[in-house]
């Protein structure tokens, strides 16, 4: 338990980083660092949208897997690193 | 008056016989009055006879308009015959009926069939059996012969019936049969008869109230499901199929490998077993092989014995609750996660780093000049006086250095230490950390096995760590108490195995002791190479040995304080002590040295080879001056740069035979390139951005052309270099930075030669003499 907190701490202390979340393969959030809302919001979409693009990576090829999804819009930047039984989601402004 | 008489006679005559007659029908009529009452007591009788008479009347069944004289012609005999007439039943109306008796045999088998047919469930079965029905005509028809015989006579006419019609009533069967399988669909089976069924409905007319009555229930609740397969699904399975089959196949092998073992020891016990249970023997086998040794130089032995003991190990974990596997796993993620976060908030220092070009280099002005782009610092959390007191880059991956921290109060000896393994790729924060409870001087990297390091300590001691573990681990074996410098460690470096294929390594340290130290199964074994003579002979000041003296000096050792070992051999070193002078030494004699140089007047902080020409090697000490020696000409140096501080650390460039960074206390980088300005450096800067801090070690990071320098307050700033500083990337061969490196040699030593012909010489305006001069070059 307290690894999770501490490697959560490290990340947000990162500049820019405006939230962090942990979601579990059901998609339930299981740390949050943003208001409820906000974060079943992302967890729910960001869920789908990394399971289809691991879906797409390994039907190229099957001994592939996704390392790492990084999403850039015009205000801010989200991260994604899946994992076999949760992934990290980072949402960062990367200007400031 | 005879005629009056004869009247009156006549009348009397007549009234007489008036009389008489009277007389006589009175009588005649009594007489038939009683005669007709007796006719009627008897037609009385006899009517009663006739009332109680039984009348026996006959039913005929014949036919009373068949013509009774019917003639036909008889062909065989060719002539009229009269035939008599056998049919005297007229059949008025008939109705084929579908019932039979419920006790008869075809009864029992309708019912039979549609209970089965009921369990199978479906009007297709019905059909079918329909379709059979009509199919076999003959065994139904043959079947109800049987059955006829017990039968009401209504049978007998329908099987005859059947017979006559059966081919047109296949038809009508299956439509009645429709018609019956629906009715046969509820409830019990109703009798039916295989061939013809006919039914025949009414419907009452009824405009009360319609004849449909429709409900809806409430339609059962739905979930909709939907999955795709993708290719990587099903590729997913096959391998996880496959390590399930190996998996089982391991467990079988080892099952039946420790089936002697297993069985000794069962019947060593009191009762002999028939058989030992299958769950035993696996656990036996499972103990049996985390028993096995582990560490040393089994990096990989303790891996094969962690295979087989985690096999016992991942059921237990299979049960623990799942929070468990978050923490171990989310390191992984988190760390890659924050290499990306941090990424993004130095990434224009990351292109930097890459991409870096001043464009100032290539001009005219600035051919002998270079810069130091800043790029990133590192902040050392470990509080006050803590300082980085070692480099080592990872010989693997090339964006990784191990830096060493150490407290800066070197005489009193306190703090903690600790070993961190940085990576270019995470400019803020150190990939891993390993605590210790003493300052860290000295780490080395194993170049063949990136995961081993060799530290050597504050407090003199040395040790083994093993990075793949966890921090709190992470020491793999350390010197025996009884075993360890009396002093601090200053250098370790790893060299080759040894012919046990033992990891081994040596240590330099202040108390005169040079130790070989072999990585065995459990420990260090330590043997003493050279202990560090000090040549009276070389030495200016005499010493006297003293009691008040500290011991190394009353044994006349001398202190190291750095050694390196020649790139090319393996048991050829220097070293350097804190006198001063330099041995060069082998590990083959111990006791006395192949040669000694009085390189400096105090401390020597660092001697290194040149990487790529093993007669070059370069000094710097407390002096302030660095020294370039060549191996063949110990009395004098090759090159003297005097740098107004104390020169800290030094390093030669692996990607070019002739620069080199000297790193001087006030914190200054001078970066020179011998084979461009043979006096001046190429660039000197003030790498240490926090003025009050002091430079204690510099480094390059050749994989991105870095300069990384530590300070006194535990922090490393990472420079880039510009591209003067790198030149001799692109010439990547060992010849040709061999031959750079003999020319510079060579100008020095024979400016003579140069002097006939060469243009280096004229450029610099020539020196004249032989390489006796010191050259000292001013800031």
């Amino acid at each position: 338990m307290a690894e999770i907190d501490e490697a959560i701490k490290k990340i947000a202390s990162h500049k820019g980083v405006v939230g962090t979340i942990v979601v579990n393969s059901d998609g339930i959030p299981i740390r949050t660092s943003l208001d409820n809302t906000t974060t079943v919001h992302y967890a729910s979409l960001i869920h789908q949208l990394t399971s289809k693009a691991r879906s797409c990576i390994r039907d190229i090829d099957p001994a592939d897997d996704l390392t790492f999804l990084r999403i850039r819009s015009k205000k801010h930047e989200i991260l994604v690193a899946p994992d076999k039984e949760f992934f990290l989601i980072v949402v960062q402004n990367p200007s400031s | 008056m005879s005629i009056e008489k004869d009247n009156l006679q006549l009348i009397r005559e007549a009234v007489a016989s008036l009389a008489a007659k009277d007389r006589e029908k009175e009588n005649a009529k009594l007489k038939e009055a009683e005669r007709r009452a007796k006719e009627e007591e008897e037609a009385a009788a006899r009517r009663e006879a006739q009332l109680n008479e039984v009348i026996t009347r006959v039913l005929k069944a014949t036919n009373p308009r068949l013509p009774s004289n019917v003639t036909r012609y008889n062909y065989k005999e060719g002539a009229y015959k009269s035939i008599g007439i056998t049919e005297h039943m007229v059949v008025h109306w008939e109705m084929p009926s579908y019932l039979i008796r419920a006790d008869s045999e075809e009864a029992e088998r309708q019912r039979s069939r549609a209970l089965d047919y009921e369990r199978s469930g479906s009007l297709t079965t019905t059909t079918s059996r329909r379709f059979s029905h009509s199919l076999d005509p003959d065994e139904q028809s043959d079947g109800d012969e049987d059955d006829d015989n017990d039968d009401e006579d209504d049978d007998g006419e329908e099987s005859s019936t059947r017979r006559a019609k059966k081919e047109k009533n296949a038809d009508a069967s299956r439509e009645g049969g429709g018609a019956a399988a629906t009715a046969d669909a509820g409830g019990d089976s109703k009798l039916l008869i295989q061939f013809n069924y006919i039914d025949r409905e009414t419907q009452t007319l009824d405009t009360s109230f319609t004849s449909t009555r429709e409900t809806m229930t409430v339609p059962p609740k739905r979930a909709g499901y939907s999955d795709s397969v993708t290719q990587w699904e099903i590729y997913d399975r096959c391998i996880e199929e496959q390590a399930r089959l190996e998996a089982e196949k391991k467990r079988k092998a080892a099952a039946s490998a420790r089936q002697p073992a297993g069985g000794a020891q069962a019947q060593a016990a009191a009762e002999p077993e028939p058989l030992p249970d299958e769950p035993d023997e696996l656990e036996i086998t499972i103990k049996l092989e985390n028993l096995e040794p582990s560490g040393g130089s089994g990096g990989k032995k303790k891996k094969t014995g962690g295979i087989g003991g985690k096999g016992g190990d991942d059921d237990g974990d299979a049960e623990e609750p799942v929070k468990e596997h978050d923490c171990s796993a989310i390191s992984k993620v988190a760390k890659v996660m924050e290499r990306m976060v941090t990424q993004n908030g130095v990434r224009d220092r990351i292109h930097d780093m890459v991409y870096f070009d001043d464009p100032r280099d290539g001009t005219a002005g600035y051919k002998k000049a270079g810069t130091l782009l800043h790029l990133w610092s590192v902040k050392g959390n470990y509080g006050f006086g803590i300082a980085v007191k070692s480099f080592c880059l990872c010989p693997r991956y090339s964006d990784m250095f191990v830096a060493t921290y150490c407290s800066v109060d070197l005489i009193d000896k306190v703090g903690e230490g600790s070993v961190c393994l940085h990576t270019l790729k995470n400019p803020a924060f150190p990939d891993h950390v390993m605590d210790m409870a003493s300052g860290v001087m000295s780490v080395d990297v194993h170049p063949k096995q990136c995961h081993m390091l060799c530290i050597g300590m504050l407090d003199g001691r040395v040790a083994v760590l093993d990075a793949r573990r966890p921090s709190a681990n992470a020491i793999l074996c350390e010197s025996p108490v009884l075993e360890r410098h009396t002093d601090m460690v200053w250098q370790v470096r790893w060299q080759k195995d040894d012919p046990q294929r033992r990891l081994n390594f040596f240590s330099v340290s202040s108390d005169g002791f040079i130790a070989q130290w072999t990585v065995t199964k459990d420990a260090l074994a330590r043997r003493n190479i050279t202990p560090i003579m000090q040549l009276k002979d070389k030495a200016k000041i005499p010493i006297i040995p003293e009691p008040w003296m500290e011991p190394e000096k009353q044994l006349n050792l001398a202190r190291g304080s750095c050694f390196d070992f020649i790139p090319t051999l393996d048991n050829v070193y220097l070293i350097g002590t804190e006198e001063g002078i330099i041995h060069k030494c082998s590990t083959l004699y111990q006791q006395n040295y192949i040669r000694s140089f009085q390189a400096h007047n105090f401390t020597i902080y660092a001697v290194r080879w040149n990487p790529f020409q093993p007669r070059v090697f370069a000094t710097c000490g407390v002096d302030c001056c660095v020294k370039i020696w060549d191996d063949e000409r110990p009395e004098t140096p090759l090159f003297v740069f005097d740098l107004d501080d104390p020169v800290i650390d030094f390093c030669w460039a692996s990607y070019s035979s002739t620069v080199f960074v000297a790193g001087t206390m006030n914190g200054y980088a001078h970066v020179y390139d011998l084979d461009i300005d043979k006096y001046n450096p190429l660039c000197k800067q003030d790498v240490i951005p926090y003025s009050k801090n002091r430079l204690t070690k510099v480094h390059f990071v050749p994989s991105q052309m870095l300069l990384i320098a530590g300070d006194d307050q535990g922090n490393i700033h990472t420079y880039k270099l510009s591209p003067n500083l790198r030149r001799g990337v692109r010439k990547t061969s060992r010849q040709s930075q061999l031959r750079k490196m003999n020319e510079v040699i060579a100008w020095v030593w024979e400016p003579a030669d140069m002097a006939s012909g060469n243009k280096k010489k004229n450029k610099k305006g020539g020196r004249g003499g032989k390489g006796k001069g010191k050259k000292k070059t001013k800031h």
